[in-house]
């Protein structure tokens, strides 16, 4: 990276910080990263208790010093299990929108690029996608591939890439038009060349900004995967297993599904909050 | 190109759009198992009654392709497959639950538009101020949660704790349902003048619509906000007010009815996010719509079902957009006209 | 002598900037007679369009802080109203257009309804209830037709975006003078609009202003424009009027610098040769209060006086009026 582009970024980044729900937003999320990491690197170490062993304290114990957030009905401890189930959204969130962000540049790039039939293909067979909601379609794919993180995984990708694409494709549209890639293709530069140098770089960013709110609906869609049984299976700690596993004990022991879910729907916010601060920072940065 | 061409163009979009996603259903059914039966049948395909009428129904020993063929015409007639779990055909289960979620789906809507409306004109108006920072942590706090949250949220508060609503089914125990004339619990309370009995399946109805709402009005209110402060600085606004129009008429005759035209394109993802949230809201408050349905089949594995059901939702899907699509033209002249 | 339309006296509009107050308009005086073309001449940021909106009331005051002097209608000192009363003077005491007809009109109703609603406020002020809908469909087309609109009741059914801005601009100009004001102020009405179309639709305004007894204040930054209609003209700078004249004595004995330099960038057709001479110098900051001659800076018959105190308006022959010192040379 030149000089320039080094300053150009820090700029940019400042202007993301200043506004203070991008801040908290930020906040939220790095504690979330740093999380995920820690627990992926380092296991069941690093937690105060082992996330699936059971009767480490009272049973249905409400939240206190030494268990921070409680025990359920087997004895175990409800924090650890939370903290490790951490990874798995962060693992799934990124594999599915890295998938679903490769995957919609290239297609979004070939129809953009070379409109016509292909354009057609790419519009229509995105509308049949979009009919179906994401976690009903999910749930169909899911149903034949069998429980499983990993099979979840799959699920998500294989349905996640289509606002990508058109949104890649509108882009692609918009540049394509604009003169000086008509100069480009008719000076006679490699195709390729074309559309690494000048399509791709401006249809990146608001694909990422696009991208850092879709984290926050990749976390609620497989969360409500996961509350459905499709995910990680018992014994092992998933924050939406955990809710309806929990569900039961809303009257006697409401911090039981509460906290879990509670967890989820902060983790959305923070990554809201940040995609939001991204996209003014953006719009500023544009009109600076 | 007028407005019948318009619409007749976005109907068949929808046709092919539902074709496309019957291909989906068809292909995922089969993909569950080499035998055909199974996706008609589940775990009923064992069985030879069944299994010998639907071989000769749809023509299961036959290519992919014919199959196929029969698989629509079938669906167009209203075959769906037999529900081993429940024991009948998915056409009756459908025809059982989906009343129950379309009453939820409307009062939800109403709710939604009912909060969400007034909301985003209220942080419009006061822009930068507490208030519309109130708003706006109100508003992400739902979108956010999952929709099992605010579920299991209101049912802590309004029935355990301040005990103000049941905490689920669709009528209290000891009342004896209507009889089915529409399928329409609550209309068909109605028409048998029962009103103590509509006014409990209101009840019930209370927190699962709410549960939902509360998850997607923020949608409305962040585009309305945003859309009337577009709006307020447009120079029709100024021209307005050099006619000497006061400043009520200005907002609501003027100002709002451009900034609406925004909100009708949010109907796709309000559909969508409505649709989605009642798989969890009906299994948590036991309510017999598809959601439950949907569930139940998951946890039976009735493949059948949960086809039927995906098509089913997104024909749902399909025909609100098409209504969204009209709106929109209604609303906007100028999509009208061009 | 007869009693002027509308009589500004002193009018001082502040605005609010983030690095301190921008002193739009610096006590501006001028009036306004009954059945004449008032045309207010001068480059962007001369506080043109703020006097204009000023008037009535419409200055977002937010940005705008402090608004000073006097602005005289049929006897009543319009600053002294509140919002209430003052929004009753609009449109048909005293009605505004502005510059770019697109968006001026509102997208979603037929033209014919934006005349409409125009008329129902005059009739309700009026405590004219005219509820006939006939009646009111034939003024809305006699209202078309007076600006010279063919086929005018296909065109009071079509929305704003089915029409050329010729078009629109003619609305705007009916729409207002439905109301019968007084006054009608034009901020840059033809600025939007092709050369051909401009000069039309000035000639339409000339000649409306005396089918309807409505007086013209009109705003532009184009002197050319001035001189095909106007009857007087002043001349801004900085905020201030520079010179006021009749339109021939205005345009045959310019006398302040800077009218002399504005006139001198009009290009002529028989001096095709010839290189236009732009007026020397940078666009003012308004954010200084100076006590000396704003052109000083760029006035190429600068002397020492202009810089020690501010020239007043001073008549030079008649009612043709210059601030500059320039005069006493002679």
């Amino acid at each position: 990276m030149s000089h320039n582009e080094t300053r150009r970024y820090v700029g940019f980044l400042r202007l993301l910080l200043t506004s203070n729900e991008a801040k908290l937003g930020l906040a939220i999320v790095l504690v979330f990263l740093a999380t995920s990491l820690l627990v992926a690197a380092a296991g069941k170490s690093i937690l105060p208790y082992n996330p699936i062993q059971q009767n480490v304290g009272p049973v249905l114990a409400s939240p206190s010093l030494q268990h921070l957030f409680g025990t359920d009905n087997l004895g175990r401890d409800v924090f650890s299990r939370i903290v490790f189930a951490t990874p798995n959204a962060l693992f799934v969130s990124v594999i599915v929108i890295g998938s679903a962000f490769m995957v919609g540049i290239f297609l979004g790039c070939v129809a953009g690029f070379w409109s016509g039939i292909l354009d057609e293909i790419l519009m229509r067979s995105t509308d049949i996608i979009f009919a179906v909601p994401a976690l009903i379609l999910a749930m169909s794919i899911a149903v034949i591939l069998g429980p499983g993180l990993i099979n979840m995984m799959y699920a998500l990708m294989i349905i996640w890439w289509p606002p990508y694409a058109r949104l890649a494709r509108g882009e692609a549209l918009r540049v394509s038009q604009r003169n000086f890639v008509e100069v480009a293709k008719t000076s006679g530069i490699k195709t390729f060349t074309i559309l690494r140098r000048h399509i791709i770089p401006n249809i990146l960013t608001p694909l990422l900004a696009y991208a850092t709110l879709d984290i926050g609906t990749v976390v609620v869609v497989y969360a409500g995967l996961s509350y459905l049984g499709l995910s990680v299976q018992p014994p092992t700690p998933d924050w939406g297993a955990m809710v309806s596993s929990y569900q039961d004990y809303l009257v006697s022991a409401p911090w039981l599904p509460l906290f879990p879910a509670a967890i989820i729907a902060a983790v959305v916010i923070g990554f809201s909050l940040l995609g939001n601060g991204l996209r003014d920072a953006i719009e500023s940065h544009n009109i600076s | 190109m007028n407005f019948i061409t318009f619409i007749l163009r976005r109907l068949g979009l929808a046709v092919f759009v539902l074709l496309g996603v019957t291909l989906i259903t068809f292909t995922l059914s089969h993909l569950v198992s080499n035998n055909p039966l199974v996706a008609w049948l589940g775990r009923a395909a064992s069985n030879p009654k069944l299994a010998a009428l639907y071989v000769q129904k749809y023509h299961l020993d036959s290519p992919l392709y014919v199959q196929f063929g029969y698989y629509v015409s079938g669906l167009l007639h209203g075959d769906l497959g037999f529900s081993v779990f429940k024991g009948e055909p998915v056409s009756e289960a459908l025809t059982q639950t989906l009343p129950f979620t379309l009453q939820i789906a409307f009062f939800a809507i109403l709710l939604t538009l009912a909060i969400g409306i007034p909301l985003g004109v209220l942080s419009a108006r006061y822009h930068h101020t507490a208030v519309d920072y109130g708003i706006t942590g109100f508003y992400l706090a739902g979108i956010a949660s999952p929709y099992f949250l605010l579920a299991l949220f209101l049912l802590v508060v309004l029935t355990y704790t301040l005990h103000l609503l049941p905490s689920g089914g669709a009528l209290s125990p000891g009342i004896p349902p209507p009889i089915p004339i529409t399928n329409f619990q609550l209309i068909d309370s109605l028409i048998e003048g029962r009103w103590s009995t509509f006014l409990d399946g209101l009840d019930h109805l209370v927190m699962p619509s709410l549960a939902l709402a509360l998850g997607i009005f923020g949608y409305i209110t962040r585009v309305l906000r945003a859309s009337i402060l577009d709006v307020l600085h447009a120079n029709y606004i100024r021209t307005a007010r050099a006619k000497g129009v006061d400043e009520n008429t200005l907002f609501f005759k003027h100002a709002l009815r451009n900034a609406a035209i925004p909100v009708v394109t949010l109907a796709s993802i309000v559909v969508t996010w409505l649709v989605t949230g009642t798989l969890f809201v009906e299994a948590i408050f036991a309510y017999p719509g598809v959601g439950q349905y949907a569930v139940q089949a998951l946890s039976n594995l009735d493949y059948p079902s949960l086809m039927a059901i995906t098509l089913a939702f997104a024909v749902i899907i399909v025909l609100s957009n098409l209504a969204a699509d009209i709106l929109y033209a209604i609303v906007d002249p100028e999509i009208r006209l061009q | 002598m007869t009693e002027n339309v509308l009589t500004v006296e002193n009018l001082s509009i502040d605005y609010e900037s983030n690095r301190g107050p921008v002193h739009a308009l610096e006590s501006v005086s001028i009036g306004i007679q009954p059945r004449s073309l008032t045309a207010i001449v001068g480059e962007s940021g001369c506080g043109k369009t703020s006097l204009g909106l000023g008037v009535i009331g419409l200055l977002p005051m937010p940005p705008v802080k402090n608004i000073n002097g006097k602005v005289w209608y049929k006897r009543v000192n319009l600053l002294d109203l509140d919002k209430e009363e003052i929004r009753r003077y609009r449109g048909t005491e005293i009605a505004m257009i502005f510059q770019e007809p697109i968006t001026s009109l509102n997208p979603v109703y037929r033209v014919g309804q934006q005349i409409e609603e125009a008329i129902a406020i005059r009739d309700s002020r009026n405590n004219h209830k005219n509820t006939d809908a006939n009646g009111r469909r034939s003024e809305i087309v006699a209202s078309l037709n007076r600006v010279r609109i063919a086929d005018a009741e296909n065109v009071a059914n079509r929305y704003p975006f089915e029409l050329s801005g010729g078009m629109r601009q003619r609305i705007m100009i009916a729409m207002a003078l439905a109301q019968k004001p007084s006054l009608l102020i034009a901020d840059e009405p033809t600025t939007a609009l092709d050369v051909t179309t401009q000069a039309q639709v000035l000639k339409l305004m000339r000649n409306l202003m005396n089918e309807v007894n409505t007086s013209i204040l009109l705003i532009t930054h184009d002197l050319a424009v001035a001189s095909q209609v106007a009857d007087k003209v002043a001349v801004m700078y900085g905020g201030e009027i520079v010179e006021e004249a009749e339109v021939n004595e205005l345009f045959s004995a310019p006398f302040h610098p800077y009218t002399q330099g504005l006139l001198a960038c009009i290009p002529t057709g028989s001096k095709a040769k010839a290189r236009l001479k732009p007026i020397q110098g940078n666009v003012l900051d308004l954010k200084q209060k100076v006590n000396y001659c704003k052109f000083a800076p760029r006035c190429p018959h600068v002397m020492d006086k202009c810089w020690a105190s501010k020239p007043n308006l001073r008549t030079i022959k008649g009612e043709h009026r210059a601030a500059c010192y320039l005069h006493e040379k002679q």
